[in-house]
């Protein structure tokens, strides 16, 4: 399962609204305690991934928990009541998740994906697993119980590394997933009354030339992979350094 | 408030694969899970006008049948797993753009298949595992193709009578350029890390046939 959406900010309200709510609100369900759902995010860099974007889902009895929650804090003290808690609140998770998607664990392989989309630019810089979950992670969405089983929301992150926002390609493990999500093409967006950046109007003078070199060397990888699947030929590392140079040029790092 | 339920995707297909995975197949687990003896759902559409479509979840020999207590086993499944009420996807553009193509005229129209599938290495010590599945098939018959179904028609539209800038208008060539460089750049990208890296044949003909079709595109 992955994310749906043309822009960052489209994947996030995804997210909020399929995954973090529903959870949220299975949370309160299961237990009268719990008065708020807190969602944080962190970026990491030193994990299997090189670049991951995870998410971690936060229930605190305080309805405006602040960061670090009251709970989150006891925990990272290492008090056994506030650990029990925890487990506690973990388990309500894991139990949500299988009450919606029949999966304990999280059918969600986007960390490495569609989260760093998403939610990057609402992350620390520089976070690395020998952090503490307060000091890594920034929260971006607080769900609070509302009468009458209703809920409200409010987003509470701030950007802080905007030039991860839309950065649809930039995903280090980009070349892994073919079917990642694209863009909201600029054409489209145009058209629906957005404007368009002075670093996209520049890059489009140059767009038909780098097109026409792109497709040229498209057409020669493909033919390249065909000949290494009928074992023809094997590696062509010429090819592919141009291949390479080309995408440098659009800012691209494979 | 948490907003409506809206699917998000580009193309008709992303939204039927959203639909399919968020919405429709989450509630299938939910109603299986109620009811043991419920071994298959199939989700069904029906038009309501040129903009609108609504899907339901109908057990496979009653579609189109929605006696109260079913309805009300819908409501309830809808409310507990998304907050919402069993019609909020019938004002969602998104879901009319998924879905018109497979509509028939006054009918419900099948189109997922789902089925429950036991699940050999389900924990029996974990309280609350399901011991089962949720399959999914694509059963439903195109109408018409995605760009000529109602919705998609007003849509487009709606997005071409928007005017533009003259100014913008001008470099409208260049900015579809930089649109399409984006495709070709990640099939691109994908297939080039497929080539390095020695992935399987498998992946290695997916990564080629996807840039083959956006070349294609393209020519």
């Amino acid at each position: 399962m992955r994310l749906h959406g043309g822009r960052s900010s489209e994947l996030r309200a995804h997210y909020l609204r399929w995954e973090f709510a529903p959870i949220a609100a299975e949370l309160f369900r299961q237990s009268p305690r719990w008065a708020s759902v807190t969602l944080a995010v962190a970026q990491y860099w030193c994990d299997e991934a090189h670049d991951a974007v995870h998410t971690v889902i936060i229930p605190s009895e305080h309805v405006n928990p602040g960061w670090p929650t009251p709970e989150l804090r006891a925990e990272e003290g290492d008090d056994e009541a506030a650990v029990a808690v925890a487990d506690d609140a973990n388990a309500a998770r894991w139990a949500a998740r299988q009450s919606l998607w029949g999966h304990r664990v999280g059918p969600f392989y986007g960390d490495n994906y569609d989260l760093i989309v998403a939610f990057a630019a609402y992350c620390l810089p520089g976070c690395h697993q020998e952090m503490d979950y307060s000091q890594a992670y920034r929260p971006y969405a607080i769900a609070r119980r509302g009468p009458d089983a209703s809920m409200e929301m409010e987003i509470v992150g701030r950007m802080v590394q905007p030039e991860w926002e839309d950065r649809f390609l930039k995903p280090s493990r980009a070349g892994d997933r073919p079917d990642l999500p694209l863009p909201t093409p600029r054409t489209e967006r145009l058209r629906a009354g957005e404007s368009i950046s002075p670093e996209d109007l520049l890059a489009s003078l140059e767009s038909p030339a780098r097109l026409a070199q792109g497709i040229a060397l498209g057409w020669r990888l493909v033919d390249a992979a065909r000949r290494q699947l009928s074992g023809e030929a094997s590696a062509d590392q010429e090819l592919y350094a141009q291949v390479e140079r080309w995408l440098r040029t659009l800012e691209l790092s494979p | 408030m948490i907003g409506p339920l809206k699917l998000f995707g580009q193309d008709p297909a992303a939204l039927r694969e959203m639909a399919r995975t968020w919405w429709a197949r989450p509630l299938a687990g939910a109603l299986m899970a109620d009811r043991p003896q419920l071994q298959e759902l199939v989700l069904a559409v029906k038009g309501i006008d040129e903009q609108r479509v609504m899907g339901r979840l109908f057990p496979r020999t009653r579609v189109g049948q929605m006696p109260p207590s079913w309805q009300a086993r819908l409501a309830a499944a809808s409310q507990q797993l998304f907050c919402a009420p069993v019609d909020a996807m019938d004002e969602d553009e998104g879901f009319a753009r998924a879905f018109a193509p497979y509509c028939v005229e006054g009918a419900w129209a099948p189109v997922i298949l789902f089925e429950r599938k036991p699940l050999r290495n389900a924990s029996p010590n974990r309280k609350g595992d399901r011991r089962f599945i949720v399959s999914t098939e694509w059963i439903g018959v195109a109408q018409c193709k995605d760009a000529d179904s109602p919705p998609e028609k007003l849509r487009r539209k709606r997005l071409l009578a928007t005017p533009l800038d003259p100014q913008v208008e001008a470099l409208l060539d260049g900015i579809e350029a930089l649109d399409q460089l984006d495709r070709l750049s990640a099939a691109m990208l994908s297939l080039l890390d497929k080539l390095r890296y020695s992935h399987s044949d498998r992946y290695l003909r997916e990564a080629a046939g996807i840039l083959q079709a956006r070349l294609e595109e393209l020519d």
